[in-house]
């Protein structure tokens, strides 16, 4: 503050003293700027959304079974013919987002239905609610129907837990404790999912 | 108006048939001197790029095999290519030396004028003959019928008539009298004059024109400035964008002609207005040169396009500047033509138009006075600044006797009031007694009954006029004086926008003579287009505020500047300035010189003094205030022709890019044919029709530049709309059209 | 339907916001009372106090140019050491320090308000670095920008004065400006689902690695403080994305809601500077600039949607006509976040994203887009105005060769500094390194978008971290910088012309409002721009 108050007193300021008064300036605002808008503007938001919004904050990460099954916005890998399967990560922008066209989805469903037995009708059923869902978090205007590949065969598991069970062939009691297990879970799933769509 | 300018038009064209077989051959002699591209560099960096794609045309011409990737076409097509380019610049530089040339043809003339001549100069009475460069300010020349007056000066004695028409134009030879101003190598046509000199040698005004006009040609204007940055600008984006496209269309694998780029640049590089610019601010100067203006740089006429406030004297510029009497107006005692009998007597010594005019009223309405030989020989009272009257006084009983001078002056007053035998016949006395018979009424009965009365009463007469508050002053000692009768009649006068005279006789005031100025010819739409323009006009006048609010409603002058100083101009072109207006003002005294000088634009009058001449940027040969209007008019046609072809200039781009384009690539990217929206017939005859549209352009609005576009009196607006729909979108529809028409003409002889 | 709505939500949406913001930023230029003002000016004098600015001090043109460019070095410096050295930095987690010729270009790529990205973010940078070198840098830039046209409109409306202190406009736009809006920006962006945390990356499983009890079979996802980045990333119309796909990966962009209101994130200051100019200038002039603006941009958007982009490399949430709305925005925002990979939209929509770039004010960038439009205003002025017969005026101030220099150097440097160096690219063979040794139409577009971005300060680009070569690094750096500070410079010089003379209550000899101006604006603006380009769009994106 001395030495600007200095520089500053006297008018005629030399061509280096004009230099070094900015710079002294520039420096300065370096470290304030830095320390405002580098550290305390993303740390402090950080926290915030630790405490209101975690879900969002931590990347809206899903859980399964009390484990982390991967977020909702980003696509996974699905090897069985079980599943509903994203588009191949080269198709799109990010090549991580989880949604397909209902178009995609719809020719999914019959290689779907043979291999899970489940009736076409409520694959079906099951994708135009994800499309509807969607709409409504789109605020129905601001984006095309799309699938979210992840919800969709995270509610295929949760209602048909028997179907599920094991994706590869296991032992048989295994396969029983399991559906006990899950039959409770699917309830939950089940309310869950009205909730969403109410 | 019309008559006039057919006139002018005449001469010219004479002139111009005259002279034009050696003018020709020297115009065209300096268009290719203008070629060198040394010169082109400095004055026209358009023209030079130009030139330098001629010769890497050229060259390709000459070795056709220097390089596979970018000579593609064959050896005429380049010749061709070569011909149409320096075709372009030689239009350019043609275009320049026509202008230059017509404004040299003005100087030369008027150099011509300027050989040595002989002058009488009168010395002690006689008169020597010595060289015209010998004669020094002061001296006394007189020049007879046939002479040519030696160098500018003042009339003395004397009265003729001198054909101006090789300064001026104004081919009617034109009156000279006393003080008149004649112009050195002038011709005296009829009887001879005196004339003292006024100028130096070297100093007269054909020299300063001279000097003007040579001058005037060259330092650039401020818009001139900034347009020539704006078309260099241009020029370097063209030509990186052409350098870039070469290397571009290399990469892609295409091939690429160098002859094409070079026409490609040649054609979007705004070559017309670059072409074009030296001559539009050369005939500028020549334009105003026509009407007899001489401006001492461009800016000034320039700054004449801008200027949006005009001060104009209210006496020369808006009215004739000369008052003449209208009416008498009697006092309640007395007759109308008593008034006029009286204005006669009082006049009848007054040399002055004013006197003159009122004379001529008297006559016209036949009221004269008796004892005109009396009157004829009183002594008279001149106007002086102190007493601000004037008038005769005499004493009637007094005999006289007639010289033979006066008893002609006699002879021809009679004539006005009798018929011409009996004046011729009578005798003198015979004479005396017809006039006085003819009189009638109050006055014409006193002053006979006081020659009658006793021949020792040698009783003074005065007959007076003069302004009226002076002469109510002057009058003071008369008791019957009815102040506010005169001074209700001065008035309603006064309402009209005439100014009243009082008239009197032995300080008895008998009526008021009207005397009024009328307004120039035609005026109200002069001013009328003027305002149409945008331009405000303020009227400077030193009459009362009622006076001037009437002649300004009369004349349409937006603001009045009533009983104005002298002093009063420059304090309100500061004033204006102020504001931010630019303003124009004429001037010709002594005392507008401060003025004229402040004014963005001054014109001077020949005939005013040297000192504003020196002030004012601009003066005008015929003396005309009205001519300002001239002035702005061309100064806005000058920045209009301007715009008007850079923008018809930049507009015609986008038809040579679709003509030039497709002919370049669609060979080796079929995609491009698509952009042959003229459906021109092959690469070659599109590249060369471009090209030639882009030359013949240039020589086909030479006229047009020198010219200038066609000005028309209304708002900005309009002006601006109408520029645009023909400059600008004619300027980008009319290439497709020619290109195309062209083509055709082309493919015809391609086939 | 969506479109139309999409459409007319983005445009009442961001005109109406900018009403509010124009004002409040025609109180900032001329420091009048705005909302809040003593809580404002409190803390405002606090950071001045700090930072130890006289706030009554008054510069030139030339002062406030060296503050501008001196403080911008000065982050450039920091940034590179930042990016150097992130390694040794807190929270690096591995991450390696970035090359030199990465770190200059980077560094120039953010202070100039390009954010062209020759690496990805969310794999090559610390939380740190994209804290304190990528987000810090994001503010500076865009207040410089804005600060610039604060200088330019008060020399329209200043005699013989300063045009304000840099410094007290780089802090106040910040403090009171960028910095609140990011927050509640970088708040609502969370609502919607963009992460916010100091981690770099969560580890989860995948449902079928869940279901078969095959823990080997995790995903790590990347993350990071991504909220408060995006916020001021759009606002300041800077572009750079936490990842490498931008505005396309779902972090940054998870809904079509998010879409819209970073679609008004970008509009909102460079469609607020024309109205605050309206409030000072004249409401006719102001929505004059607005309403030329509003018309490229709507002939962008026009273009762009007229052919149907992808499906392929856009992202199913957007659909063709959410991507070509998106990135038409960023284009001419010259904000350059795309939510699509260029790749993947239609040749038109490239045509469309070209023009942008080069017009640069169909609206552009915070500051620069309203002062580019200026430029052209002067120079429409000047080619048509002399044909009324007047010397052309602007604000009732003659235009003088001075001027006319300055703004065609500001005219003739863009296509200068995207041609040139393309033909280098090409002539060296550095392109061919990335596109191919075939030269394609398309190869040929990218190489032209990449130097056409870096000219216009945009940072789109094909690339990516493919051209994080020492060739591609240094060039693309250079013309960014060039591209920046030379027409910051000319145009805080024609600032320093315009307040040196005499300005009167004069009628303008065209006035620059109306259906008439803006027409002609509009036409002059477009030609100039075709004359200039025209060849290039035919061999670059409609030939492919």
């Amino acid at each position: 503050m001395k030495s600007m108050k200095n520089i500053d007193s006297n008018k005629k300021r030399s061509l280096a003293g004009h230099f070094l008064y900015n710079l002294q300036t520039s420096l300065r605002i370096l470290v304030v700027m830095v320390v405002v808008l580098g550290i305390a503007y993303p740390v402090i938001l950080a926290e915030v959304g630790q405490v209101t919004l975690p879900f969002q904050s931590g990347g809206s990460i899903l859980e399964f079974n009390g484990q982390k099954v991967g977020s909702k916005l980003i696509a996974q890998e699905f090897e069985s013919a079980k599943f509903f399967h994203p588009r191949p990560p080269g198709d799109s922008a990010s090549g991580v987002d989880p949604h397909i066209t209902p178009e995609n989805a719809y020719s999914q469903i019959k290689n779907i239905s043979d291999a899970t037995g489940i009736h076409q009708n409520s694959l079906r059923t099951l994708l135009n609610l994800n499309i509807e869902q969607n709409k409504v978090t789109n605020g129905l205007f601001f984006a095309p129907p799309y699938v979210n590949v992840l919800e969709v065969n995270l509610e295929l598991v949760q209602q048909y837990p028997e179907v599920y069970d094991r994706l590869q062939q296991v032992e048989k009691e295994d396969n029983t404790a399991a559906l006990n297990g899950q039959s409770q879970q699917q309830q939950k799933v089940k309310q869950r999912g009205e909730n969403n769509l109410g | 108006m019309n008559k006039t300018n057919n006139n002018n038009n005449h001469k010219k064209n004479n002139t111009l048939t005259a002279a034009s077989n050696s003018i020709n051959s020297k115009v065209i002699l300096d268009s290719f001197i203008k070629l060198d591209p040394r010169y082109l560099a400095k004055n026209n960096p358009v023209m030079f790029t130009v030139e330098l794609g001629f010769l890497v045309v050229l060259f390709v011409a000459m070795f056709p095999n220097i390089s596979d990737t970018f000579v593609s076409q064959n050896q005429i097509f380049y010749v061709e290519t070569a011909i149409i380019l320096i075709l372009t610049v030689w239009f350019a530089t043609f275009s320049e030396s026509l202008s230059e040339a017509q404004a040299k043809a003005r100087v030369d003339s008027l150099k011509r004028l300027e050989k040595e001549v002989t002058a009488r100069r009168i010395l002690h009475g006689k008169e020597v003959v010595i060289k015209s460069s010998q004669l020094k300010l002061g001296d006394e020349v007189k020049v007879y019928a046939g002479e040519t007056i030696p160098r500018d000066g003042l009339v003395i004695s004397g009265k003729t008539f001198i054909d101006e028409s090789m300064m001026t134009g104004e081919s009617n030879p034109v009156f000279k009298e006393k003080d008149d101003h004649v112009l050195g190598g002038t011709i005296v046509t009829s009887d001879s004059i005196v004339v003292e000199i006024t100028a130096e040698a070297g100093k007269s005004y054909l020299d300063e024109m001279v000097g003007l006009i040579q001058n005037a040609t060259r330092p650039k204007t401020q818009n001139e400035i900034a347009l020539t940055i704006l078309l260099a600008g241009l020029s370097i984006i063209f030509i990186t964008v052409i350098g870039t496209l070469l290397f571009s269309a290399y990469f892609l694998g295409y091939n690429t002609d160098i002859a094409t780029l070079v026409a490609l640049l040649v054609a979007l590089m705004p070559t017309t207005i670059g072409g074009l610019l030296p001559a539009i601010g050369v005939a500028g100067i020549t334009r105003l040169g026509k009407d007899n203006i001489v401006a001492k740089s461009g800016k000034g006429i320039e700054a004449a396009g801008d200027c949006d406030v005009l001060i104009l004297d209210k006496t020369g510029t808006i009215t004739e500047g000369s008052r003449s009497a209208v009416e008498f107006i009697p006092l309640q005692k007395y007759t109308e033509e008593d008034v006029g009998q009286v204005a006669y007597a009082a006049s009848i010594q007054d040399n002055t138009h004013e006197g003159k005019s009122i004379v001529d009223l008297s006559e016209e309405r036949k009221y004269i006075p008796p004892m005109l030989e009396k009157l004829i020989t009183a002594k008279s009272i001149e106007f002086t600044a102190e007493t601000r009257v004037s008038g005769i006084e005499f004493i009637p009983n007094k005999s006289i006797r007639l010289d033979s001078e006066a008893e002609e002056e006699l002879r021809n007053l009679a004539k006005t009031v009798t018929s011409q035998q009996e004046a011729d016949a009578s005798t003198l006395e015979g004479l005396e007694e017809t006039v006085d018979k003819f009189g009638h009424g109050k006055i014409h009965d006193l002053l006979l009954e006081m020659e009658k009365s006793s021949q020792s009463n040698q009783q003074q007469v005065r007959i007076l006029k003069g302004a009226v508050d002076v002469m109510i002053g002057e009058s003071m000692s008369n008791s019957t004086l009815n102040i506010a009768e005169i001074k209700w009649k001065a008035q309603e006068v006064s309402k009209k926008g005439e100014t009243p005279l009082a008239v009197s006789i032995n300080y008895e005031i008998v009526g008021l003579v009207v005397l009024k100025d009328s307004l120039k010819e035609n005026i109200r739409e002069k001013l009328a287009e003027v305002h149409a323009t945008g331009i405000n006009t303020i009227m400077i006048t030193g009459d009362n505020q009622v006076t001037a609010q009437v002649i300004a409603k009369e004349a349409n002058v937006n603001q009045v500047m009533a009983e104005a100083k002298p002093t009063d101009k420059l304090q309100r072109v500061l004033e204006e300035q102020q504001k931010g207006h630019i303003i124009g003002m004429v001037g010709d005294g002594t005392n507008d010189a401060p003025a004229l000088a402040k004014a963005d634009i001054g014109l001077a009058m020949n005939s005013g003094t040297a000192a504003a001449k020196e002030a004012a940027n601009m003066v005008d040969l015929d003396s005309d205030p009205s001519k300002i209007l001239k002035v702005v008019k061309l100064g806005k046609q000058l920045l209009m022709t301007r715009g008007a072809i850079t923008t018809f200039s930049i507009a015609n781009d986008a038809a040579k890019y679709f003509a030039i384009l497709p002919a370049m690539f669609a060979e080796d990217n079929p995609k491009l044919a698509s952009l042959n929206i003229m459906q021109l017939h092959s690469p070659e005859t599109a590249i060369l029709s471009t090209l030639i549209f882009n030359a013949i352009v240039i020589p086909a609005l030479i006229p047009l530049s020198l010219r200038g576009i066609k000005f028309k009196a209304q708002e900005l607006q309009k002006t601006f709309i109408r520029n645009m729909l023909i400059y600008g979108l004619g300027g980008a529809a009319l290439p497709f059209v020619a290109i195309k028409a062209i083509d055709m003409l082309l493919s015809t002889f391609m086939r | 339907m969506d479109t139309t709505v999409q459409l007319g939500v983005l445009i009442v949406g961001t005109i109406g916001l900018a009403t509010i913001f124009g004002t409040y930023l025609a109180r900032m230029i001329t420091f009048e009372m705005r909302p809040l003002e003593k809580t404002l000016a409190r803390v405002e004098s606090g950071f001045y106090k700090v930072i130890g600015i006289n706030a009554t001090r008054q510069m030139g043109w030339k002062e406030y140019f060296f503050a501008l460019f001196l403080t911008n070095m000065v982050v450039v410096v920091f940034v590179i050491l930042v990016l150097t050295f992130q390694n040794y930095l807190p929270l690096s987690e591995g991450k390696d320090g970035f090359s030199f010729d990465l770190a200059f270009n980077t560094a120039v790529s953010f202070i100039t308000d390009t954010n062209l990205q020759h690496y990805a973010g969310d794999q090559q940078l610390s939380v740190t670095s994209h804290m304190v070198a990528i987000t810090f840098t994001m503010f500076i830039a865009p207040a410089s920008g804005i600060a610039a046209a604060f200088a330019f409109i008060r020399s329209f409306i200043r005699k013989n004065y300063g045009l304000g202190n840099f410094y007290v406009d780089l802090t106040r736009i910040i403090v009171t400006l960028l910095l609140p809006v990011a927050i509640v920006s970088a708040l609502v962006l969370m609502v919607i689902g963009v992460p916010q945390t100091l981690q770099t990356s969560v580890e989860t499983n995948t449902l079928e690695s869940i279901i078969n009890n095959n823990s080997s079979n995790s995903q790590t996802i990347n993350i990071g403080p991504v909220a408060s980045l995006e916020s001021i990333k759009l606002l300041g119309t800077n572009g750079g994305g936490f990842f490498v796909s931008n505005s396309g990966h779902p972090f940054e962009n998870p809904t079509g809601i998010s879409n819209m209101y970073e679609m008004f994130l970008m509009l909102i200051i460079p469609l607020s500077l024309p109205i605050a100019y309206a409030r000072l200038m004249g409401k006719g002039r102001g929505l004059a600039i607005l309403v030329a603006m509003l018309i490229g941009f709507g002939t962008m958007v026009a273009i762009s949607t007229s052919t149907l982009s992808g499906p392929l490399l856009l992202e199913t949430r957007f659909g063709s006509f959410g991507s070509a709305l998106f990135d038409t925005v960023s284009l001419g925002s010259n904000t350059g976040a795309v939510n699509s990979a260029l790749a993947g939209m239609s040749p038109e929509a490239i045509t469309s994203f070209f023009l942008g770039m080069f017009v640069q004010a169909i609206p552009g960038a915070v500051g620069t887009g309203m002062m580019t439009m200026i430029i052209f205003v002067l120079l429409t002025l000047f080619i048509v105005g002399l044909m009324v017969g007047k010397t052309p005026e602007f604000m009732s101030m003659k235009i003088g060769p001075k001027d006319i220099k300055l703004a065609v150097y500001i005219f003739l440097l863009h296509p200068a500094l995207i041609l040139v160096p393309t033909v280098i690219a090409l002539g060296t063979g550095n392109a061919q390194a990335i596109v191919g040794d075939q030269v394609t139409p398309m190869g040929y577009t990218q190489t032209l978008y990449e130097y056409t971005s870096s000219a216009a300060n945009n940072g789109s680009d094909y690339f990516g971290p493919s051209a994080d070569t020492p060739f591609w690094n240094y060039s693309t750096g250079i013309v960014m910088f060039l591209g920046r500070y030379l027409p910051l410079a000319l145009l805080l010089a024609i600032a320093g012309s315009f307040t040196m003379k005499d300005r009167k209550e004069v009628i303008e000899p065209i006035k620059t409002q109306g259906p008439l101006f803006i027409t002609i604006l509009v036409t002059v603006t477009f030609l100039l721009t075709a004359l200039t380009f025209f060849p290039f769009i035919i061999l670059g994106p409609f030939s492919i």
